[in-house]
């Protein structure tokens, strides 16, 4: 005999709403101050390189993940790269649709194995050139929101 | 139960982070200190590493949905089979279990175990992503708070047993002196019992002083198999006897005054072991102590005391490191810190240094051969239990 | 000694703030199904009443109901009214609240054994109408509801429960 044959009695069914309370402040971390800090004061993003097997990380970590080597050296790069993904984008995150479609791409940073997401300006196509539009250097906070956007170049 | 064991295995290496109220790193970062240091302290390399355990608690913490898929990369699981054990505080021990089994199943030689919290980046206050713990429709809208257990708890013990709150003052002062000497310590100091009691009231009979602090921190243990520690290992800690219950979270349908949990879990882990006289075959005792009364009860709730007895040997320096049974000689999660899943790691790794007598001025007097970690979690639910031997 | 070349950098409050920091507002709001024996036990708050329910295997009175024994393992729905009376299991006198702040005048919460359930059988909840000084394990107290007309089926229906004279 199942659980629901045991329901013999009716219930006013209801539902009890709650929020959770808290929010979050996260640090960026040792290797995520000297991005910001790259980023701040000369307006180039930063590129982690391991000691092991070469490979440029970006956004840097203190660690190669292949190797599990402690990586030290850090390399400040343009922020220029090549549109290896994109899409576009018609709603935001609670459903609400935007007047005009957004393009977000994946742009692959020069120098690095690694890359950065971005709102593209303009038009664009799968491997093109872009460089990344900052925030004025006054009101940067170090982190990728002073990516405005990355523009094509050339 | 009468479970064979199957193949023996071992703990090779253990390291740990600083433990802090904020850590400038991130919870990957701190992953990787504790991981590379331990996988560094077992002479293994990186690729030695076959499977990968990781132990987090709540993700609320860290502010990370599938935190460990988010912390893997940080501890060593890079194209790894890796798995994830959560019983809240329960999970630092529970983390060498999953760790042993990965081994003892004889899927894999090599394991590397990593423990890690992040508490710093919840707000306004850490203690605020507890609340889901209690049930939300007929808890949460009381304005419950996590003390408020605790202390629960903590009253029904002292009221069942006629205890003294100086009885149990004693603890945070034994806890917090031999943190003193522990380099991961967050606060560690020599405290008096007076002083204990006239800490701040904060949900009494819990004062300020019988509570650990919120903490960040990792620690990790690399586990391998028999062929593998005797290769590489000086003296391998094997893993003797391992044990975990879960009791239900109708909580206040139970006398809290006892552990029942972890009597069963260390049941398990005794009969595994072949321990019939626990008192006299065990040790050294690592019992989780998140608030001071704590350690009492689960010293009752592990055999090592007579029920409400625990005081009475406390006060007579049973415990203490130069004691008969020396139990949190680490400094416990009152001294060193109480990084949820992390803490009990630290219990671990602290047995692994004692019996291999590496503890420095931490180590306990008397010989050890045989050793006992608890951690407990969850909604006063579970617990899990270690027997570890040289 | 071990643990040797302990790592981590701690933040003091003013080292979090000048740290870079990113801050997120999680947005999590939940509605919860109350379930079978939860509901029912809410309709039993709302007319101003406690229910219980029994389970007919091993014979226990428990509270909250529920809809299947968790010791026995079967379903269960033969729901028991409680008095409201039950005595104090144990207490806290709290002064902190659920986000680390202070408060001047103490919150009461209790585990309150209900006439009626199983020994040992009870529910979380507060005191009020009593000095924090007289509160005592084994205190018998009896359960005060809100007026009928703000009574909404939830567990707030009853305000408190206050030592019987």
């Amino acid at each position: 005999m199942g659980i629901i044959s045991k329901v013999t009695k009716n219930i006013e069914g209801k539902a009890h709403y709650y929020k959770f309370p808290v929010w979050y402040e996260y640090t960026v971390g040792v290797a995520g101050e000297i991005f910001a800090k790259n980023l701040k004061e000369q307006g180039l993003l930063t590129g982690a390189k391991c000691p092991c097997c070469g490979k440029v990380y970006l956004p840097p970590r203190v660690y190669c993940e292949e190797c599990f080597e402690e990586i030290k050296e850090f390399l400040a790069l343009e922020p220029v790269g090549v549109v290896e993904t994109y899409c576009e984008v018609y709603e935001d995150i609670d459903g609400n649709r935007f007047d005009k479609p957004k393009v977000v791409a994946f742009v692959r940073i020069d120098g690095s194995c690694g890359g950065l997401f971005g709102f593209i300006e303009g038009s664009v196509q799968m491997g093109d050139k872009v460089k990344a539009q900052l925030v004025e250097k006054r009101k940067r906070t170090g982190t990728v929101s002073d990516v405005v956007c990355f523009k094509k170049v050339g | 139960m009468g479970l064979k064991l199957r193949r023996k295995v071992a703990v090779i290496g253990a390291g740990l982070t600083k433990f802090m109220r904020r850590a400038l790193e991130t919870g990957r970062e701190l992953s990787f200190y504790a991981a590379r240091q331990a996988l560094d302290s077992a002479g293994l390399r990186f690729k030695d590493i076959e499977s990968v355990v990781i132990s987090t608690a709540p993700d609320a913490f860290d502010g990370v949905h599938m935190k460990t898929e988010w912390l893997a990369d940080g501890c060593g699981s890079f194209h790894r089979p890796y798995l994830r054990g959560y019983v809240g505080g329960g999970s630092g021990v529970f983390a060498l279990i999953q760790g042993w089994y990965m081994v003892a199943s004889g899927m894999f030689d090599t394991c590397l175990v990593v423990a890690e919290e992040k508490m710093s980046s919840c707000q306004p206050h850490p203690q605020g992503a507890f609340n889901t713990i209690f049930d939300h429709t007929l808890e949460r809208d009381l304005g419950v708070n996590l003390l408020w257990i605790f202390a629960l708890e903590m009253n029904r013990y002292m009221q069942v047993h006629k205890l003294g709150l100086e009885e149990i003052a004693l603890v945070s002062v034994k806890n917090k002196k031999n943190a003193l000497d522990h380099p991961s310590a967050q606060i560690p100091k020599a405290v008096t019992v007076e002083e204990v009691l006239a800490s701040e009231v904060m949900a009494w009979p819990v004062h300020r002083l019988m509570v650990s602090p919120t903490t960040d921190g990792a620690g990790a243990v690399v586990m391998a198999s028999e062929d593998v520690a005797r290769r590489v290992c000086d003296k391998p800690v094997w893993v003797e006897g391992v044990g975990w219950c879960l009791d239900s979270a109708f909580w206040t349908n139970r006398d809290l005054y006892y552990p029942d949990y972890v009597e069963k879990a260390a049941k398990m882990a005794y009969e595994m072991a072949g321990i019939t006289d626990p008192r006299r075959e065990i040790h050294i005792a690592e019992p989780y102590d998140p608030f001071a009364y704590k350690e009492l009860h689960h010293l009752e709730g592990l055999g090592l005391a007579d029920r409400g007895q625990a005081p009475k040997l406390l006060a007579k320096g049973f415990f203490d490191r130069d004691g008969d049974l020396p139990s949190c000689p680490s400094g416990g999660l009152l001294g060193v810190g109480n990084p949820i899943a992390a803490a009990g790691m630290m219990k671990c790794c602290e047995l692994f240094w004692q019996l291999r007598g590496e503890a420095g001025k931490r180590q306990v007097s008397r010989p050890v051969k045989r050793g006992v970690a608890q951690a407990w979690g969850d909604l006063m639910q579970v617990g899990t239990v270690i027997v570890l031997g040289v | 000694m071990k643990p040797d070349n302990v790592r981590g950098k701690n933040l003091d409050k003013k080292g979090f703030e000048e740290a870079t920091r990113v801050k997120y507002d999680l947005k999590a709001e939940y509605a919860y199904d109350m379930g079978y024996a939860v509901s029912r036990y809410l309709m039993g708050l709302k007319a101003g009443k406690i229910v219980g329910i029994k389970c007919h295997k091993c014979g226990r009175i428990l509270v909250p109901p529920r809809a299947f024994c968790e010791q026995c393992y079967v379903p269960i729905d033969d729901f028991v009214e409680l008095s409201g009376r039950g005595r104090v299991n144990t207490f806290s006198i709290s002064y902190v609240k659920w986000d680390a702040s202070r408060v001047e005048k103490p919150e009461i919460p209790a585990v309150i054994e209900l006439e009626g359930a199983s020994p040992g059988v009870g529910i979380l909840h507060v005191l009020g109408e009593v000095d924090p000084k007289d509160v005592h394990v084994g205190m018998e107290v009896e359960a005060v509801f809100k007026e009928e007309q703000d009574r909404k089926g939830e567990i707030t229906d009853i305000l408190y429960f206050r030592p019987v004279k």
